[in-house]
């Protein structure tokens, strides 16, 4: 993570990452993941979602964890019954539910393959 | 969220999200649910992990169990799971087991008892039916790999799914018993064997002992018969021939003077010869015994113990108890004679006292006492090969072959007492056998039932009475347990006994000449405070108890009592 990236934190999960990337004014992709504290599913999310930020998106991302076990009014707010949730708000609109475990699903559901 | 009607577009973002929960929550990717009200914990997945590990681990013991499990369902217990144990106990793959049910007829099933197996008693079956487990239910089943009939004991277990009433499984569990049934079988068999052998062996020592005691009775008889015929041959042979030798000794004193000294001298052998046969001829059947009974016999051996061993023998007869076998009367008869004679020789007393009573169960009861050294009862037990020891051996067993029995009290320096009983009836004559139950509570002396003397309550009867002293004497000298030390005619003669004897127990006759019974108990009490004084008047008179129980007497009865009473006081005084 370079120094650019900023943090911020929902909800108490905090935010890992966002940056500003490319030369050419790259696609920023805003998330939200919703995860329910470190429960085994929620822990798979954080990391498999990690890893698809660092291999796929390059820092131009930026992205809220936000932990439902201790505020869950967001989740409902967006209509998240369950979680792990990721809510892609930008470039489009995109929920995705599950571990993320299966990475084709959530690249196609950011546009990036 | 925007409200009114949704746009197509948004439905089926809707339900493409609705079917990515859905996939979520099959896939076990989902950690929460979240509601209005609450976040709900799912951990759908560690549940399958513990019972996947549960099924795992239950999977294991199962197939590692030593003993055989079958599950079998309703309604006709078929099986539907096996373990390796049960497969190998059962001679048959789990592909052939399961499937079968116990009604079939490949098991060949059978009860524990050899019986054909009733389906209705099938332990499994019984299980499902009722609800209730069933244990150690054995039975027989046939085996095709070892060709053979196993012998399993089985634990029937109903299943039952939480809330339901009636079990939707019974686990069988099963154990190969079949060395053990083997063993039992044999066991049993051979104990059976053993009974029946036990049994043979039984009737076999009872015949035996019923021809010995025939043997022993005709035995008696024989010596009866011999005794007889002796007695005749020395009465009509011998002594006619000695009695004609002394007639013709008389010839030769007539007819020749020089042969006179000789004559005489060979008449006075023959004339002791003659007498001592008299003598022998009576003694081997007495007339009086022969001719007049045991009561009478008895009184001419008291005579004779007199006359020949200065003996004195103080009777107290009842010639109405007079046994109808002659066998049993010269059989008494040669018992006390030979118990008189020990006497004579061990008791260091020249007195003793024979009585004779009724007992129970229609039996003769003659009872042979002194007061002389006596002997520790132990004696019997050791030693049998004495002459005295045997000798009352012999009287027992002799005794023991008509039904009657021996009782001995005794102890060093507290005299003797015999009682022997026989039956008064003569079951060789059609009357029905009688044995004279012998008393409990004697020590085993081979069969003669013995008291130690100390054991026993020694009583002192005071009473002016002679015939009233007599009647006391007589029942208690009869009573088990219970020792007449003396008897005292006035109130002096008692104090002074009672000093001298210092018996247990003082019956009191209240009214005696001189000193009485009152003041005769005060002044015992006073120098023996142990002794316990029973008082005995004619009459209840509340004034006369009161007296007496001043004086310090135990108790107080009246002579007109049961004499059950009597005995039953004295026995409570003694213990108390």
């Amino acid at each position: 993570m370079d120094n650019s990236e900023r943090t911020e934190k929902r909800g108490g999960g905090g935010v890992f990452e966002t940056s500003a990337g490319a030369s050419s004014k790259p696609v920023q992709y805003r998330m939200r993941l919703f995860v329910a504290g470190d429960e085994p599913n929620s822990t798979l999310a954080r990391k498999n979602l990690k890893d698809i930020c660092e291999s796929e998106l390059k820092g131009n991302y930026s992205l809220d964890i936000i932990d439902v076990f201790e505020d869950y009014a967001p989740a409902l707010d967006e209509n998240i019954l369950v979680t792990p949730a990721l809510v892609i708000d930008h470039p489009k609109k995109m929920k995705i539910f599950g571990n993320l475990q299966d990475k084709s699903k959530a690249l196609s559901a950011l546009g990036v393959k | 969220m925007k409200k009114g009607k949704p746009t197509y577009k948004e439905l089926e973002t809707k339900i493409k999200e609705t079917k990515e929960i859905i996939d979520a929550l099959q896939n076990g990717q989902a950690d929460v649910v979240i509601s209005n009200e609450k976040v709900l914990v799912l951990r759908l997945k560690e549940a399958e992990d513990a019972l996947r590990e549960s099924e795992y681990r239950f999977r294991e013991f199962f197939k590692t169990l030593s003993v055989g499990v079958v599950f079998q369902t309703p309604p006709d217990g078929e099986i539907i799971d096996v373990n390796p144990a049960a497969e190998s106990l059962l001679g048959m793959s789990r592909d052939e087991l399961i499937g079968l049910k116990p009604s079939d007829s490949r098991w060949q099933a059978v009860d524990d008892d050899g019986a054909a197996h009733d389906i209705e008693d099938n332990p499994a079956l019984e299980a499902l039916k009722t609800g209730r487990v069933i244990r150690g239910r054995v039975i027989g089943v046939y085996q095709p790999k070892q060709e053979q009939r196993r012998w399993l004991q089985i634990d029937a277990v109903p299943q039952f799914l939480p809330g339901a009433d009636t079990s939707h499984m019974v686990c069988a569990v099963f154990t190969d018993i079949t060395d053990r049934k083997l063993a039992e079988d044999s066991l049993r068999d051979l104990n059976e064997t053993l009974e029946h052998r036990i049994l043979e062996r039984t009737a076999e020592v009872r015949d035996q002992s019923d021809r010995l005691r025939a043997l022993a009775s005709e035995l008696s008889r024989a010596e009866q018969r011999e005794r007889k015929r002796l007695a005749m041959v020395l009465h009509d042979s011998i002594q006619p021939l000695i009695v004609a030798a002394r007639m013709q000794l008389w010839e030769i004193k007539r007819k020749s003077e020089s042969q006179k000294p000789v004559a005489m001298k060979i008449e006075e052998i023959l004339t002791e010869a003659l007498t001592a046969l008299r003598s022998l001829s009576v003694d081997l059947v007495p007339p009086e015994l022969q001719h007049g009974g045991l009561m009478s016999g008895l009184k001419w051996l008291a005579a004779q113990m007199r006359e020949k061993n200065d003996f004195i023998i103080n009777t107290m007869l009842d010639k109405k108890l007079e046994p109808a076998a002659e066998e049993t009367r010269f059989l008494l008869f040669e018992c006390v004679r030979e118990l008189l004679l020990n006497t004579v020789k061990h008791s260091s007393v020249k007195e003793a006292e024979v009585l004779a009573a009724e007992g129970p169960d229609n039996c003769i009861r003659l009872i042979i006492s002194d007061r002389g050294k006596g002997f520790d009862p132990a004696v019997l037990k050791q030693n049998r090969s004495n002459q005295m020891t045997f000798g009352l051996f012999s009287i027992q067993e002799r005794l023991a072959h008509i039904g009657g029995h021996m009782e001995i009290e005794t102890g060093p320096d507290k005299g003797t007492k015999v009682i022997l009983t026989a039956p008064l009836s003569d079951s060789t004559a059609g009357a029905p056998e009688t044995h004279c139950e012998a008393p409990d509570g004697g020590q085993d002396g081979g069969g003669i039932e013995l008291r130690r003397k100390r054991d026993l309550i020694e009583v002192l009867i005071v009473d002016d009475h002679k015939v009233l002293r007599e009647g006391l004497v007589r029942l208690l000298k009869f009573e088990s347990g219970i020792e007449v030390a003396g008897e005292a005619s006035d109130g002096e003669q008692a104090i002074r006994m009672a000093d001298t004897l210092k018996p247990d127990i003082i019956i009191m006759d209240v009214n005696l000449g001189g000193i009485d019974g009152v003041e005769a108990t005060r002044r015992i009490l006073a120098q023996n405070p142990h002794i316990k004084v029973i008082g005995l008047s004619m009459h209840m008179d509340r004034h006369t108890a009161d007296a007496m129980r001043n004086a310090g007497a135990s108790a107080y009865l009246t002579k007109g009592d049961p004499s059950e009473e009597l005995i039953a006081t004295i026995h409570d005084c003694a213990a108390a």
